[in-house]
């Protein structure tokens, strides 16, 4: 349904170019969860944002294309493309109370996203509004049905509730029922839980998934919690310094990780086990994303690089049915 | 190998540097990354120039000026600068009782920077260590304060400062008096006000662990992060209080007439605005340029140093 | 038993929020009266690590920071071997600062901005004794190398460095007047996977060397199981729960460490609990409920007594501590 193909954009800074997604390869099926995982600047945030063109200035998108339901986003014009954000594809974003508008009421705040991406159709002329207070009722009405989905509590008092007023697993619910209002394809979930404790993201977790059962909707999860996207996710996709290192079914890359980066990381997590392991730690820092390598971008940490890993890149290959690895061991 | 790494380090670790030269060469660096910075805004930088000549002019002043300024020669008087066909032994003219402009206007130059930058001087240690305190401790102490503090703000600056002159009657410390009585509220309230966010900061919170005390830490923990806004807000009081000064001068309130100074220079020249307006206007164009200047190196600091406007 | 390094009887802390004259006057407003802490007990042995779980608003920043009389209690007893600190003024605590020190969570607010490594180790150093600047720097030097930062970066400023770089400064910091208890305040929470991975093992290893007894609060419940031999679970100022780490990962008695255990997201499929998920979300401090705090959550609620009296904390076995009506 949405399917990103050799997706790159980049931030031009006075010292150089900043690659921040480097030629990411990836897609979503009807009604699936993937999940998009990797430490903090490898260019997880940029690629949802490329994918609704929504890069802060000045980065751009240069390369590649996002075929959503047959048709390039990244060629459309910025008319129609302000029409699918929202409406078939919308986002929710990590800090809700930065997100949420703190001088109005949050009721209306989701009944005006709901206004602006027409959901409430009128037909005809409508010029004297005589039935204003009564059509208002009946949008109130669906904006608190929509809230009591979302499971906000007694949602026809919370309606009238300032932002401020909310919890912040409350105020993530309000920004689900924003995203969810128009009914999207697609959700962009830019790591929703993190502001979060462990038993509100059970909360949010449990109604995303609700959400994908109940509507199908399509859901690409950003997080650095390798936990959640395990629990989570039907596919999960590692990314690393601006490229997807790695993309298989969860189960298959949680139990059988291919990549030396996906196997560190994997074992870098402290495990609820019996024996007690020492901790394992990937040796090195994240590359420079000024200063990238020529070969793969892990090698100069990697305990299996050789020679070849060093000259040139390798593409992100099939090794198996359904499992993408960019690593040259694999070839 | 690991031994043989360690050398490598350990030869390149400093240990001989003591902590004067360290802390010397710090203060160096810092005023060298803020002008190489300036480099990036060329109207404060043109500001900084400007700001550096009229205040070299103001120290050198015996040195350049071609007259005694307090020389009066009535054969001389209302003479026109050069270029409106004036001579070179006065080349912007002279006054209503032939003294020369141009050594009053460079002699008035130091009565203006000197009140400036004293009453800042003075506006600034006052108002900081008591915001600080203020800001730090956040008591009685503190409410007290910004109470006086909102009552002194409640009034107009200039018209209180007049107040104060026709009570105190002019003199040059009279003045440094009444303009510091107000301007040091504007100091205590930007430095309370960081003081109260930058206290609450863990890094505040590790040098208590470590026992430090209040006041030290105070000193060289939280003020060395308040300095570049306090140094902004200084630069940019400045210019307002070279102002000041030349309005009370104007009215007959600022230094003694017997001082040059440029307010009571526009003063003087006022009734012969018809005949000869070079008189009020040159002495008024040095003020402005001063002032503009002041302003354009303020506003470029404040790009430059203030963090919330500032992208690292 | 031998003596506990730190003892803590009761301890309260409360914050309070006055309104303005005009609100009290006016409105009719009342003084807030925030339970951060009410009524904690726990003892703290010679080089173990106790870890402190619990959802943000629960108390354990507060907690962290109140033993090390960083915020002053208003109620009960500190003793750190066995001498009592609770009141002894600031000045006078000198030595506890020495033995006891604090990593904290935000490894970017946590060091001054403006000040060099060099002068950020150097303070807690001159605190120490270590006059002679040549000394001084030969100690830097030793710190940056123990917990793995290059020494020819002494003279760099913090924002040149990485988040994990940051929080070892920090430890040095911390290390520096060779203490023997450390509050860690949520010292991972900040970071990436990897660089966690490497933070914890440094301050495993330098509990082995120093023999450091550590404070080790968090959030992430896989962390806390890892580094600690003990674990207190809070909830609303209050511990509920507190065992031993094995016996309280596989018999977890209160509701809600049942509930936040299952909450934690597990990579592997095996290792998963069934879920319960809590409803609602933590009442506020201010106005704690009645009886059990827990109670307006709980999923296991025995009736009348649980909304009305508080449950202490008893032994129910094996050093297993628990706040619950339901044992």
């Amino acid at each position: 349904m949405l399917q990103i193909r050799n997706l790159t954009s980049v931030f031009p800074t006075d010292s150089g170019m900043i690659k921040a997604v480097n030629g990411v390869d990836f897609h979503l099926k009807q009604g699936q969860i993937v999940g998009l995982v990797g430490e903090s600047g490898c260019g997880k945030s940029a690629t949802m944002l490329s994918i609704l063109r929504l890069l802060p200035h000045p980065g751009k998108i240069i390369q590649g294309e996002v075929l959503f339901e047959g048709e390039d986003l990244l060629k459309k014009p910025l008319s129609e493309m302000r029409k699918i954000r929202g409406r078939k594809i919308s986002m929710i974003f990590q800090d809700p109370m930065t997100t949420l508008n703190p001088v109005f009421k949050v009721g209306e705040q989701i009944r005006e996203s709901m206004v602006i991406h027409g959901f409430f159709k009128k037909d005809g002329w409508n010029g004297f509004d005589f039935f204003r207070r009564r059509r208002k009722r009946k949008e109130i009405d669906k904006v608190i049905s929509l809230m009591e989905e979302v499971g906000i509590p007694s949602a026809d008092l919370r309606y009238y509730d300032y932002p401020h007023q909310f919890s912040g697993g409350m105020q993530q619910r309000a920004l689900i029922a924003i995203a969810l209002a128009c009914n999207p394809r697609v959700i962009l979930a830019d790591e929703p839980t993190t502001a979060l404790d462990v038993t509100i993201q059970a909360q949010i977790l449990d109604l995303l998934r609700r959400i994908n059962e109940e509507h199908g909707t399509g859901i690409i999860l950003v997080t650095h919690d390798l936990g959640v996207a395990a629990e989570f996710c039907h596919e999960i996709a590692v990314m690393y310094a601006g490229r997807i290192v790695e993309r298989s079914k969860t189960d298959d890359i949680i139990e059988d990780p291919k990549h030396p980066y996906t196997q560190g990381l994997l074992k870098s997590i402290p495990r609820i086990v019996k024996h007690k392991q020492k901790l394992y730690v990937i040796p090195g820092s994240v590359p420079d994303l000024l200063q990238m390598p020529p070969g793969c971008a892990f090698a100069p940490r990697c305990v299996y690089a050789i020679k070849k890993c060093k000259e040139k890149n390798v593409p992100l290959t099939e090794i198996e049915e359904g499992r993408y690895v960019r690593c040259i061991n694999y070839i | 190998m690991a031994r043989l790494q360690e050398k490598v380090l350990t030869s390149n670790f400093n240990f001989k540097e003591s902590p004067f030269k360290i802390k010397y060469r710090k203060y160096l660096h810092a005023a060298v990354d803020i002008l190489s910075r300036l480099k990036k805004y060329p109207l404060a930088f043109v500001g900084l120039i400007v700001l550096v000549v009229y205040f070299l002019m103001a120290v050198f002043a015996p040195f350049l000026c071609p007259h005694d300024p307090a020389e009066s020669n009535i054969s001389i008087r209302l003479k026109p600068p050069i270029f409106l066909g004036g001579d070179w032994s006065n080349p912007l003219g002279t006054d209503s009782i032939g003294r020369d402009l141009l050594s009053r206007i460079i002699y008035g130059s130091r009565v203006s920077l000197l009140i400036g930058v004293i009453t800042v001087s003075i506006s600034v240690v006052v108002g900081s260590s008591l915001g600080a305190v203020a800001g730090y401790f956040h008591g009685r102490f503190d409410a007290l304060l910004s109470r006086l503090a909102d009552l002194l703000l409640a009034f107009p600056f200039l018209i209180f400062t007049i107040g104060a002159m026709a009570f105190m009657g002019p003199g040059f410390w009279n003045l440094i008096i009444a303009l510091s009585f107000k301007s040091w509220v504007e100091f205590y309230r930007l430095v309370r006000g960081e003081m109260l966010s930058e206290k609450n900061k863990e890094y505040v919170e590790a040098a208590k662990a470590l026992g430090q005390n209040d006041f030290t830490i105070i000193l060289s923990e939280i003020m060395p992060n308040i300095f570049h806004s306090i140094l902004v807000l200084a630069t940019l009081r400045l210019g307002y209080l070279i102002v000041a000064e030349a309005s009370l001068s104007f009215l007959g309130l600022g230094v003694p007439p017997e001082i040059p100074a440029w307010g009571s220079m526009i003063q003087s020249g006022k009734n012969h605005m018809m005949n000869a307006f070079w008189i009020s206007t040159l002495p008024g164009m040095a003020l402005v340029v001063l002032v503009l200047s002041i302003n354009l190196l303020g506003e470029g600091l404040r790009d430059i140093l203030d963090p919330r406007l500032r992208i690292d | 038993m031998s003596e506990p390094l730190i003892e803590i009887k009761n301890l309260k802390k409360y914050f309070y929020k006055k309104p303005s004259i005009l609100a009290r006057t006016l409105a009719r407003k009342e003084t807030e009266e925030i339970k951060a802490l009410d009524g904690v007990d726990m003892q703290i042995f010679d080089g173990e690590t106790v870890g402190l779980v619990g959802e943000s608003g629960c108390g354990k920043t507060t907690f962290g920071r109140t033993i090390l009389r960083l915020y002053e209690p208003n109620d009960g007893k500190i003793f750190f071997k066995g001498r009592d600190i609770t009141r002894t003024p600031q000045s006078e605590l000198k030595g506890f600062r020495a033995k006891a020190q604090i990593i904290f969570q935000n490894p970017y607010s946590s060091l001054n901005p403006r000040k060099t490594v060099r002068e950020i180790l150097s303070v807690p150093l001159k605190k120490a004794g270590v006059v002679n600047p040549a000394e001084r720097n030969w100690r830097i030097y030793e710190l940056l190398n123990r917990v793995g930062l290059n020494p020819r970066h002494i003279d760099l400023y913090p924002h040149q460095f990485s988040g994990g770089q940051r929080q070892r400064i920090g430890i040095a910091r911390a290390l520096a007047m060779r203490p023997k208890f450390i509050v860690a305040d949520e010292p991972v929470s900040a970071l990436d996977v990897s660089v966690q991975a490497q933070i914890i093992n440094l301050m495993e290893e330098l509990q082995e060397q120093y023999d450091l007894t550590y404070l080790f609060i968090a959030h992430d419940l896989s962390v806390i199981y890892y580094v600690s031999n003990r674990v207190v679970v809070m909830y609303l100022g209050k511990i509920v729960e507190y065992a031993e780490t094995a016996e309280l990962f596989e018999h977890p008695l209160h509701p809600y460490t049942n509930a936040l255990l299952s909450a934690i997201p597990i990579v592997d499929k095996k290792q998963r609990r069934k879920r319960i998920i809590l409803e609602g979300t933590v009442p506020t401090p201010v106005n704690p409920p009645k009886g059990c705090r827990f109670s307006t959550r709980c999923y296991r609620k025995k009736g009348k007594i649980c909304e009305e009296v508080i449950p202490p904390l008893k032994d129910v076995g094996n050093g297993h501590m628990l706040a619950c009506h339901l044992y």
